[in-house]
């Protein structure tokens, strides 16, 4: 489902990092392999500024190597061209934000379907729309929020904007699913339910899931824990 | 709508504040240079298209714009007045038509215009309702003035006196409605049309009152001597003019002395025309004849030309304009840097973030525009009145 082959990746000058933390020009990370099969749960866990969110990136294809191969789902990004790369990530790859990231102006249900308004413009099927509605409903309705649906993210909790994040990560039944510390700004009760979501919904798609988390009593609900130093070492490849 | 666009729709209807005052900015914006254009260019066909059907136009010496104005429009300040006499020197020419016109009074805002039945036809002016006036105190109204006034024909108006507080003064005329014009959609719309010698009497020269020769009189009569009847002011005078009491009105003093506005000449060719304008080349009657189309040129290549700094200087307001609202856009932009993030992440190309914003521009343009659009098209219907209001002086 993902591999790594001797993978480099450098920050270039100022800060690109996708990651909120500032001050990684110069960062750099070498994997010489990393394989997840599909299907496998692993809590990715690491310091901060250890490249956690950096690895993420580099699997969601936003970040490209300086050197090594990616492939996901059997497709080697570096043979594909920016719109390649785009268009899989809108329609195989599912990403979940520790800031949710919703769009003040839209609904809720018009949040879960963001990826729907996304990719429109290369599918050209109109009719899609109103699957991806229902199936968008569908989502909510599993977590609880189908009455809300046509609320604003102001109007909602911090659990359930991030019940939303998930559904919106979730509405192209994503083989991969990718989770940037999702529950960073949560309290107890709203980790275990977001956990919860993401593995439920992992097993039901049966898709691969890479968890970011800095909370240990989390770890146990994984069929993996990844250390980032255990892939990783920092600085050029040896 | 594809996504971008509707992302970009969304952005707008949710931040109506922002989007309103956009709009209203460029709507201000596009709209002033264009309303001026408008504004002036149909006001200017109007006014012309009626200057350019009344040939000639005979006034006291003075200002011709003002003349012109009153006379075409019945708006602007009251000339001096001309002698009747005039319009008995000018008929004895033979050289065309002439219609004269008194414009001096009013009727809660609405001129009353004293002229004679050429002046209907002359103008092309249809009745709608009722019969031409017949007799003194009877009038006719525009459809303007008749919708204003509340009146059809059969009703009632009075002249609004002139000096309220003077006893001494003139008295207003009750004047019997006969008849309403059709709408021609032009100055006449709003005036009230009656015979040259209703208003020398709505101006006092004329009047009605008891026979001071029959003996119910008495009791205001002071002495009989020699045929002359003098009488105390307890002799009741007629504020309105009926079937009655008509035969017992009458003029004091020479009506050649009578007050015009000014005469309206129509000759029947080229020729008559320049005879007529040589007679009153000189000054020394104290009188012009003017073209009004000349008259209203002259006023309109100094208003073209007010009108093209005032673009200028619109065009110079708008380029600021513009640079406000490009600024306020690039750091409306900024701070949704972590918005257009997130969609990047998702999957959003570059093309289709700057289409999302594209989107918004060109949503606020088109707004913008039919918002122009119909401002435009409101201010047509007006222009005319707008630019009377402007000419009332």
């Amino acid at each position: 489902m993902i591999e790594f082959r001797d993978v480099s990746f450098r920050y270039q000058g100022g800060v690109t990092s996708t990651s909120s933390a500032t001050g990684f020009s110069g960062f750099a990370m070498h994997i010489q392999t990393l394989v997840v099969d599909r299907g496998e749960r692993i809590a990715l866990v690491g310091p901060s500024g250890s490249g956690k969110t950096t690895l993420l990136s580099l699997v969601a294809g936003i970040l490209r190597p300086e050197s090594g191969t990616v492939c996901v789902d059997d497709l080697e990004f570096s043979r594909l061209g920016d719109t390649a790369i785009r268009q899989f990530r809108i329609d195989r790859i599912g990403q979940v934000f520790q800031s949710f990231e919703l769009l003040d102006y839209l609904s809720i249900i018009e949040n879960v379907m963001l990826p729907w308004y996304i990719g429109q413009g290369s599918q050209k099927v109109g009719s899609q729309k109103m699957e991806s509605r229902c199936r968008a409903h569908e989502l909510l309705e599993g977590v609880g929020l189908a009455s809300r649906a046509n609320d604003r993210p102001d109007q909602l909790s911090q659990g359930e904007l991030q019940r939303v994040a998930v559904c919106r990560a979730m509405l192209n039944h994503p083989p991969l699913l990718l989770a940037d510390e999702p529950t960073g700004n949560l309290d107890q009760v709203n980790k275990q339910m977001v956990v919860d979501l993401l593995l439920q919904q992992a097993q039901q798609q049966d898709s691969t899931l890479l968890m970011v988390t800095h909370d240990q009593s989390l770890l146990g609900r994984f069929d993996t824990v990844l250390d980032i130093h255990s892939v990783s070492s920092d600085g050029a490849p040896p | 709508m594809s996504g971008a666009w509707y992302l970009g729709w969304r952005y707008l209807v949710f931040h109506k504040f922002k989007s309103t005052i956009l709009i209203a900015s460029i709507t201000l914006m596009l709209f002033l240079p264009a309303a001026t254009r408008v504004l002036v260019s149909d006001s200017a066909a109007a006014l012309t298209a009626r200057a350019d059907h009344t040939p000639l136009l005979l006034g006291a010496a003075g200002s011709p714009l003002e003349l012109v104005l009153n006379s075409l429009y019945f708006h602007a300040g009251q000339p001096s007045a001309i002698g009747n006499e005039t319009l008995a020197r000018m008929q004895a020419t033979g050289l065309g038509e002439f219609i004269p016109l008194n414009t001096r009074f009013h009727s809660r805002g609405n001129p009353i215009v004293g002229t004679t039945p050429d002046y209907f036809s002359f103008r092309g002016l249809e009745l709608a309702e009722g019969r031409q006036m017949g007799m003194l105190g009877e009038c006719v109204l525009g459809a303007g003035a008749a919708a204003r006034q509340g009146v059809a024909s059969g009703d009632y108006i009075v002249s609004s006196p002139e000096t309220v507080f003077d006893i001494a003064g003139v008295y207003p005329l009750k004047m019997k409605v006969a008849g309403v014009l059709e709408s021609s959609g032009s100055a006449d719309d709003d005036a009230i049309f009656v015979d040259i010698r209703t208003s020398w009497i709505i101006q006092g020269l004329g009047h009605g009152h008891q026979d001071l020769a029959r003996p119910e009189a008495g009791a205001g009569v002071l002495s009989r001597k020699d045929g002359v009847i003098t009488a105390n002011a307890s002799v009741s005078q007629y504020a309105e003019i009926t079937a009655d009491n008509v035969a017992e009105f009458h003029f004091h003093g020479d009506t050649g002395e009578f007050p015009l506005t000014s005469i309206i000449a129509v000759p029947p060719d080229d020729k008559s025309a320049t005879l007529l304008r040589g007679r009153y080349l000189s000054n020394d009657e104290g009188l012009q004849l003017v073209v009004p189309s000349a008259v209203l040129n002259d006023l309109l290549d100094t208003v073209f030309t007010v009108q093209n700094y005032v673009i200028l200087g619109l065009a110079m307001l708008g380029l600021a304009t513009v640079a406000v609202i490009m600024l306020v856009f690039l750091l409306s932009q900024q701070l949704r840097r972590g918005e257009f993030h997130t969609l990047s992440r998702i999957g959003a190309s570059k093309t289709y973030i700057g289409l999302l914003v594209t989107s918004e521009l060109a949503f606020v343009f088109v707004g913008s525009l039919l918002l122009v659009t119909l401002l435009i098209f409101v201010m047509k219907q007006y222009a005319l009145q707008i630019l009377q209001s402007f000419l009332t002086f």
